[in-house]
């Protein structure tokens, strides 16, 4: 709108400047001679052509009609004619104004003009701007053009006075409208210049303030880069050209120049052809984004970076392998290495997490120094750690770095007081000449992870397309399982063990069964292992003592008191959690269960790993009455340790040996021995797997003491049991 | 560039003729040629006047825009030419 209106007033300023010139010219003409006749229009409008012969009545009409006051003065300034015009823009009748004098309705000081331009003899036609006084003493401005003419020899001077009052009012518009804009400019915080010809020909003092100049400095004239610190100057000599090149669009960049003092300014600049002062120019707004940018770049390091290690983040991890990818010819690889440190949750659980995260810091520091310049070594979480490895010629070329990590964990980590040995696992995935997505390399390298985990730790491995589906089903299983258990979908069967001595049923080992679908079994050897890497192992081990405890308590409520036990089997995994008695507990409260109605069978490689808490849990259940029993007797390394450890009360010889009694001697022999050690120990001894008439003879005879297997039974359910119980 | 002028005559006087003449010689050798000029003699065509003409003669340069008058010495060669000329305008 404001455009608008300004360009209105700079059209109707360019309208009365040409009907100016136009009759200046025409009163030229006149005076010098160059008239044939004078085109009069009457009130109507309808022309009349006159000839111009000396006559004044055409010429008085002429000026009576014209649209601009028109007064003729003599020497002394005494009006000798006016036209109506003029004596309406003095606000008097034309008879009392033809014969005064034109000082009475001017300024004296506008007075000394006119005397002077009388005076003068060589000044025969001029203009200027005077200020009219009307009888109401309101005052005009007003624009003469005069010509001095000779009439009889007496020289007159015949004025044209046009009024430029409105003109005066819209120049004051423009200059308020410039003023406005200046003030707007000024008070700006971004600092503004315009530049033209390669000089700046205007600048605020936000501009001054910005770039650290003395506020006194006048800019005009001056080259911006001399602004600037000499290094920087050369980069600012391109950026205006650049800006120069086309001007049409205007362009937004965001640079880093250094001040004049030398201190770097990240600054955003937006640059603008225009026209200023009639001159192509351009319009530079500047606006300082330091203090912008810290924050920025702030944020930006604590979204790719970990707070704890100041190594690089997972978000991180995604671009840089991206990047390696994008920088790198297709023939070389990159590897990726996911390197977990082995029990690292043990220096969590026994040393506290602020132990921890010291130690982390610590790995994190010995993993920077052990690969090579142009590694990335970065922290997914937790004690994972990836280390991104580009520009591998060949896949054996990542073997030397993968074993100098492992080897770096070889020194000891002191943190504080404590002395902590670890040692570290990789999985190595090694990117494809189709290059994969990133998250399926990580993917495939955790997979390698997995795989160097199981081979017992304190080593590397390949991914391989093996693994991918053997990971595949684990993870298969590992959903339906987690499924099943949330809905019960698990049976709990029995297998009765029957006493030799009176031929009795007096025990069940509950046991698991998962059968998903009809037609389908899964094998406990198969999702038990699943079960307790993934730590779902607590909910079953849950589901399958209540389920136990339950059955049983109907069985010796409702029915027999022939009853005495049943027998549990806990994980090793369960078996190291530092809850597990409580939670044994509060499960046979809820059931209103006898905990000295229990055994739990362990199996050998239980006690291997972390012997501490096993020990403690072991010691709390015997406590509270319940029986311990050693499954798969024979078959593990420690199978004595056991014996040395616990007052076991039970032992149960593997089936491995069962099966060889009547075909193999040393088998029988080894059986014949258990008996007589655990008997000597006070435990009573359970054989497994007994199938035939030959292997429940044999065990009868050397005075096992129970046993269980198909002979008997197979495992059951919970209402056949019962069934199975009370049948005579 | 296309020119198209009216002078605005009262007759034929020696001014008037004077004015023809340099106009013509203008518009053959300054302009080219690219000129039509009408010539509008108020005596005999009194109605014809689209423009506020004041004296005679006058001569308006109807096009190129914007529309110009030119009054004084038409017989002054330069002088025409000069007030003639757009581009000194711009």
């Amino acid at each position: 709108m404001k455009k608008a209106s300004k360009k209105t007033s700079e059209e109707q300023i360019q309208n009365l400047q040409s009907r100016i010139s136009d009759l200046e010219n025409t009163f030229l003409a006149i005076q010098n001679g160059e008239v044939d006749a004078l085109v009069l229009k009457d009130k109507k409008g309808k022309s009349s052509v006159f000839s111009l012969k000396g006559a004044e009545a055409p010429y008085r009409f002429m000026v009576e009609t014209m649209l601009e006051g028109a007064v003729t003065i003599s020497k002394d300034g005494t009006i000798m004619y006016c036209n109506k015009i003029f004596s309406e823009m003095i606000k008097r009748s034309q008879k009392s104004i033809i014969g005064s004098s034109i000082y009475f309705y001017i300024s004296n000081h506008d007075s000394n003009f006119f005397k002077k331009i009388m005076k003068n003899r060589k000044n025969k036609s001029g203009r200027h701007e005077i200020i009219l006084i009307a009888k109401d003493k309101s005052k005009k401005e007003v624009y003469l053009s005069y010509i001095k003419l000779v009439i009889d020899n007496s020289e007159y001077l015949s004025i044209v006075v046009s009024d430029i009052s409105d003109l005066k009012q819209l120049e004051k518009k423009v200059y308020e409208n410039e003023m406005l804009y200046r003030e707007l400019v000024e008070s700006s915080p971004f600092g503004i210049f315009i530049e033209s010809n390669q000089k700046i020909v205007f600048a605020n003092s936000s501009l001054k303030r910005m770039l650290g100049i003395s506020s006194e400095l006048n800019l005009s004239g001056k080259k911006i880069y001399n602004l600037f610190h000499s290094k920087s100057r050369a980069e600012i000599r391109d950026y205006m050209h650049y800006l120069n090149d086309d001007v049409i669009f205007e362009k937004q960049s965001e640079v880093s120049w250094r001040k004049i003092d030398g201190q770097i300014v990240d600054l955003e600049i937006v640059g603008k052809g225009l026209i200023y002062q009639g001159n192509n120019a351009i319009q530079v707004i500047i606006n300082d984004i330091t203090e912008r940018k810290k924050i920025e770049n702030k944020l930006q390091y604590m979204a790719t970076h970990d707070p704890l290690t100041g190594l690089l983040n997972r978000h991180a991890i995604e671009d840089m392998v991206e990047h390696s990818f994008s920088v790198l010819q297709p023939a070389n690889r990159t590897a990726i290495l996911f390197l977990d440190v082995d029990s690292f949750k043990d220096v969590n659980d026994t040393l506290g997490h602020p132990i921890g995260d010291e130690l982390l810091k610590l790995i994190a520091a010995r993993l920077s120094n052990n690969v090579r310049k142009g590694d990335t070594v970065a922290r997914l979480g937790g004690d994972e750690f990836i280390i991104i490895i580009p520009n591998l010629r060949c896949e054996n070329d990542v073997i030397p770095v993968a074993t100098k990590l492992l080897k770096s964990f070889n020194e000891i980590f002191r943190v504080g007081p404590y002395r902590i040995k670890l040692t570290a696992s990789i999985g190595i995935s090694i990117s494809s000449v189709h290059r994969q997505k990133v998250k399926t390399l990580l993917k495939n390298a955790d997979i390698a992870l997995y795989q160097a985990k199981k081979k017992g730790r304190n080593n590397f491995q390949f991914f391989t397309r093996k693994m991918a589906s053997a990971t595949k089903t684990r993870v298969s299983i590992e959903r339906k399982l987690c499924d099943a258990i949330s809905e019960k979908k698990l049976d709990v069967f029995y297998q009765p063990q029957i006493e030799l001595k009176t031929g009795n049923i007096i025990s069940a080992e509950a046991l698991v069964r998962w059968i998903p679908t009809a037609n389908e079994m899964i094998a406990p050897s198969i999702f038990i292992p699943i079960a307790e890497e993934t730590g779902l192992i607590h909910a079953l081990g849950d589901y399958v003592l209540q389920s136990a405890f339950e059955e049983f308590m109907n069985w010796k409520k409702n029915y027999t008191n022939k009853i005495k036990k049943i027998s549990i089997n806990l994980s090793p995994v369960q078996l190291m959690q530092p809850n597990l008695v409580r939670n044994i507990i509060k499960i046979s409260k809820k059931i209103g269960f006898d905990l000295s109605f229990l055994t739990i069978e362990l199996t050998e490689n239980a006690l291997v790993t972390n012997l501490t808490e096993a020990i403690l849990n072991l010691e709390k259940l015997q406590s509270l009455g319940i029986a311990l029993s050693i499954d798969d007797f024979g078959t593990g390394y420690s199978s004595f340790s056991y014996l040395k450890y616990f007052t076991i009360n039970e032992v149960k010889i593997d089936l491995s040996f069962v099966k060889e009694i009547g075909k193999d001697m040393k088998s029988e022999s080894i059986i014949q021995t258990i008996i007589a050690m655990a008997h000597k120990l006070k435990a009573n001894v359970v054989a497994e797997g007994v199938d035939t008439k030959v292997q429940f003879d044999f065990l009868k005879l050397n005075g096992c003491d129970m046993i269980q297997g198909y002979y008997i039974s197979p495992p059951i359910s919970g209402d056949d049991f019962l069934k199975f119980i009370l049948s005579p | 560039m296309k020119y198209f002028l009216r002078l605005y005559i009262s007759g034929i006087t020696i001014k008037s003729n004077k004015a023809i003449k340099t106009i013509k010689t203008i518009c053959e050798n300054e302009l080219d040629g690219n000129v039509t000029l009408e010539v509008i003699d108020l005596y005999q065509q009194p109605l014809s006047i689209n423009y506020d003409i004041e004296i005679l003669p006058t001569l308006v340069r109807v096009s190129p825009k914007p529309i110009k008058k030119i009054v004084g010495n038409l017989s002054d060669r330069e002088y025409v030419l000069y007030n003639l000329v757009v581009n000194k305008e711009a």
